[in-house]
């Protein structure tokens, strides 16, 4: 396993066990007066599986903490080095992921303030046309036509509520 | 009597061009969907569910099945031609789809996946009306002790299966998922559990957000932060051979293939991916040519089509019987049904005793349909492959958004939507796999109301949850799938020697 790897695990890990730590103290302030009845008690389900989630990700967690410790008496462990930090932060990749979630982000919380087609056809033409810089009257075609469709489909035929 | 039925509204619902032409158009649209690399069959099915909400429960449920079985034999058209699984369940698929493409068998690949989809499907659909009914029957002796141990084993089977590499990430998503379904009212007292005041959680997580979310929003983020895009090259070559004799060459892994895979869609939320995989296997494992495999083999094209058609007519079988589905886009349907107020269950054949066989007749006339549209379009059809992803992926995403919104117009889902789209982005990161998550999130209000309901009939006694037969079973079951994978037993022979 590589070190990245490892290094995802641990995380996801620890993000689980606060997750289900969270979920553990909340079913632990759960009432348990007789209202709701001795064993019909509301956090008893939410309790055991947050108990079994808690020791679920401990042992991903010491089982990760346990193969690091071999892969750095197996090899000379070096953390990363700046330039790897870097390429892995500043990475295309990276940086698509991030203007897409931002993208989205911005479209779904103009939905209801801006009318569907107008905010549908702007967010499909923007968001094709940076990650495809070609044919630009086509992208703009496309995404008036397909708001305008998705519109008339469900709204107008359909009759199903459009944000 | 029954298989008469089944055959009656067969012919039926050929002769009803009111249900016959959404059922077509369904059809086209799975085979699309399935075509599209980044698009998967759970994808179109929880896209149509909103767009079907509206019409007559036979008219939506007919269209979703067909969606269903369209998408799965679509994804076989790009693993053929460019490589890519259409759908997961045409990873397997790509393996001889692809040399004999590359071989200039293009067109033999191509109508030999249709030809071997469409018997699939029909070896599901035959099960859907034997072995449902038996399914049902059995599941009414099932008690809350069982239905509590079917939730644990369907998700730890789920998580084993598809995380085969490292179960326990399979076991994480699956207990996550059921433990995320704990927010909202508990069914049995009605106390609000983890809502912080907040009214819109009061009635829950809906299923349908949540499905679109974990399944569409991190293909769309993946495929939009990939920077580099498939070649297409669409090139077929000439038929040369005959596919009745095909099909008489391969008939004991088509029955083999199909059966196998039927079981493999009953075992909760595993899937095609995972039958077409163990066909696939099988069948090399049986073939007098093991060596072919790999280099184009008609037979593992055979058992990877043919099983993953077949896995979802089993698939279909558990949400009919127990409400437990056998695959991701099973779950979609299972929801679907509940939307449109038909509740399966055992109870299912005693309150709607024709369903089963109903939704048997769906799946054959939607079997059809595919393969005349698999044979007739496919390949006009292939130019649609064209279309730039950063072009098709955000039209996606405003399907997913307007889909999610029409089923309870509350902006709210669609928020949750993309919450668990980017949770769900995170968990492929991280390598958990999405099926036992949503399976547990779909089990979870079940194993909550069958495990309170066991213990106050038994004044907290847990004796019955290891004393009844059936408990019992699942329980040793459940014990002995997560064992497995630590558990090495010896193998003698030439290990030991070595």
């Amino acid at each position: 396993m590589t070190t990245s790897n490892l290094k995802k695990d641990l995380i996801a890990g620890v993000a689980i066990l606060i997750v289900a730590s969270l979920f553990l103290i909340g079913a632990l302030l759960m009432p348990k007066d007789n209202i709701y009845g001795l064993y019909a008690y509301p956090g008893i389900t939410p309790l055991a599986l947050s108990l079994g989630l808690v020791v679920m990700a401990l042992v991903l967690i010491f089982r990760t903490v346990n193969k690091t410790v071999l892969e750095k008496k197996a090899t000379d462990f070096s953390p990363p080095s700046q330039s790897e930090e870097k390429n892995f932060l500043t990475s295309v990749e990276l940086k698509r992921l991030v203007v897409v979630i931002l993208f989205c982000l911005g479209y779904l919380l103009l939905l209801g303030k801006i009318h569907f087609v107008v905010l549908t056809s702007i967010f499909l033409a923007l968001l094709s046309f940076i990650f495809y810089r070609k044919q630009v009257l086509i992208i703009i075609a496309t995404s008036v036509g397909t708001s305008i469709l998705i519109y008339y489909v469900f709204n107008r035929i359909f009759l199903l509520p459009i944000p | 009597m029954n298989l008469l039925y089944y055959f009656t509204t067969v012919g039926e619902m050929f002769l009803d061009p009111i249900l016959l032409l959404p059922m077509l158009l369904a059809t086209f649209l799975g085979i699309v969907v399935g075509m599209l690399p980044g698009l998967t069959a759970t994808m179109g099915v929880a896209l149509l569910t909103g767009l079907t909400f509206g019409f007559p429960t036979s008219t939506a449920i007919a269209m979703l099945i067909c969606v269903y079985i369209g998408a799965i034999y679509g994804g076989s058209r790009t693993a053929i031609l460019l490589n890519i699984p259409g759908t997961p369940a045409n990873a397997a698929t790509t393996l001889d789809g692809f040399p004999l493409a590359r071989s200039g068998q293009a067109a033999e690949a191509l109508t030999v996946a249709t030809v071997m989809s469409g018997i699939g499907s029909i070896i599901g659909a035959i099960c859907i009306v034997t072995l449902a009914p038996l399914l049902g029957q059995m599941a009414l002796e099932f008690g809350s002790w069982e239905f509590s141990w079917l939730a644990i084993f369907g998700v730890t089977i789920c998580g084993t299966l598809t995380a085969p590499k490292d179960p326990l990430k399979g076991w994480i998503a699956g207990f996550l998922g059921l433990l995320i379904s704990q927010v909202g009212l508990d069914a049995i007292m009605a106390f609000p559990r983890y809502t912080f005041g907040n009214v819109e959680l009061y009635g829950g997580i809906a299923l349908l957000p949540v499905l679109v979310g974990v399944y569409g929003v991190p293909e769309i983020l993946t495929s939009l932060q990939r920077t580099e895009a498939p070649q297409v090259i669409l090139e077929y070559g000439k038929k040369t051979i005959s596919y009745i004799a095909t099909i008489g060459k391969n008939l004991v892994n088509i029955i083999r293939s199909g059966l196998v895979s039927v079981l493999v869609g009953v075992i909760p939320g595993v899937g095609e991916d995972v039958a077409a995989w163990i066909s696939y296997d099988l069948a090399r494992r049986g073939s007098k040519e093991p060596e072919k495999f790999g280099q184009g083999s008609l037979e593992g094209l055979t058992a990877a089509e043919c099983g993953n058609n077949a896995c979802v007519g089993g698939a279909i079988i558990p949400v009919l019987t127990l409400a437990v589905p056998g695959s991701a886009p099973a779950a979609v349907l299972l929801a679907a049904l509940w939307l449109h107020g038909v509740r399966p269950g055992p109870l299912l054949p005693i309150e709607n005793p024709t369903f089963i066989y109903e939704v048997a007749a769906m799946f054959t006339v939607g079997t059809v349909l595919m393969v005349v549209l698999g044979l007739l379009i496919t390949r006009p059809l292939l130019k649609i492959l064209l279309i730039p992803t950063p072009i098709l992926m955000p039209i996606v995403f405003s399907l997913c958004v307007v889909g999610t919104y029409a089923i309870s117009g509350r902006l709210f889902d669609v928020w949750v939507m993309f919450l668990f789209g980017v949770v769900g982005y995170f968990l492929r990161l991280g390598e958990f796999p999405a099926a036992p998550f949503v399976l547990g999130f779909i089990l979870g209000p079940m194993a909550d109301a069958n495990i309170r309901r066991s213990l106050i009939l038994t004044d907290g006694s847990i004796g019955p949850f290891f004393t009844r037969p059936i408990s019992l079973v699942l329980f040793l079951a459940t014990v002995l799938v997560m064992a497995s994978r630590y558990i090495k037993l010896p193998r003698g022979g030439k290990k030991h020697e070595q």
